[in-house]
């Protein structure tokens, strides 16, 4: 899935789905450049709409979540692995993610990725190889 | 921007300059900026201008048990330079 920055504040993110004390209001920036396409590694919902997550302008080695109306989708297929998880917290709290198995099984294996744990970090360089195919 | 309670303050976690450099991790502490642009992050970080990264985080538990109820979530600040960025991760609620 590859999609294409056509907006990197929030302005275009609609204001119901704004929550300024989570740092999503109209003034955020986010480190994507207008234009470029990104490859999509997993999504999820959060705040009443679907955010991406992407490996952001900033260089990190783990893709961060950005709000889907800040991109056009280019190419909308998906790896045969993907699947969809739903992590159950709470009434309030609870939400899917959809990505690789590793991913939409286990709410910790984010966590573990951007903590750098070696396992995280080989799992997602060779899913992250499986979603570039898509594009070739 | 973000909200950042003392509790929260007193819990930023982690540090990095550039790639190659680690995050820190082990007991809830502030990190110790080693340079202007880790203490701009820090401090910027401290004021709340991270974005939300990661909800229901591993450790929670130990979160409520040292700085009490709440819906811990995980930060980051990224301080973008031209020699390379600060990224600054820390807990909220």
């Amino acid at each position: 899935m590859m999609v294409r920055c056509i907006a990197n504040t929030g302005e275009v993110i609609p204001p119901m789905s704004r929550d300024p004390g989570r740092g999503v209001d109209a003034t955020t920036v986010f480190p994507f450049s207008i234009g470029c396409s990104y490859a999509v590694f997993a999504m999820t919902n959060f705040l009443g709409i679907a955010w991406y997550y992407i490996l952001d302008d900033d260089g990190n080695r783990w893709p961060t979540w950005a709000p889907s109306p800040l991109f056009n989708v280019d190419d909308g297929r998906l790896p045969a692995s993907w699947q969809i998880g739903y992590f159950r917290f709470s009434d309030e709290d609870q939400y899917p993610i959809l990505s690789f198995p590793e991913w939409a099984t286990d709410h910790r294996f984010y966590e573990r990725l951007v903590d750098g744990e070696t396992e995280a970090v080989r799992v997602f360089e060779d899913r992250r190889r499986e979603v570039e195919r898509l594009d070739r | 921007m973000g909200k950042l309670g003392k509790a929260a303050e007193e819990a930023a976690k982690a540090a990095k300059v550039g790639e190659g450099a680690k995050i820190l991790k082990g007991t809830i502490a502030d990190a110790i900026p080693k340079n202007l642009p880790q203490q701009l992050a820090l401090g910027a970080a401290k004021e709340g201008q991270g974005t939300i990264i990661m909800r229901n985080l591993g450790d929670a538990p130990r979160l409520v048990a040292n700085y009490g109820d709440g819906e811990w979530v995980k930060m980051q600040y990224v301080l973008r330079g031209t020699d390379g960025n600060v990224t600054v991760h820390y807990v909220a609620t």
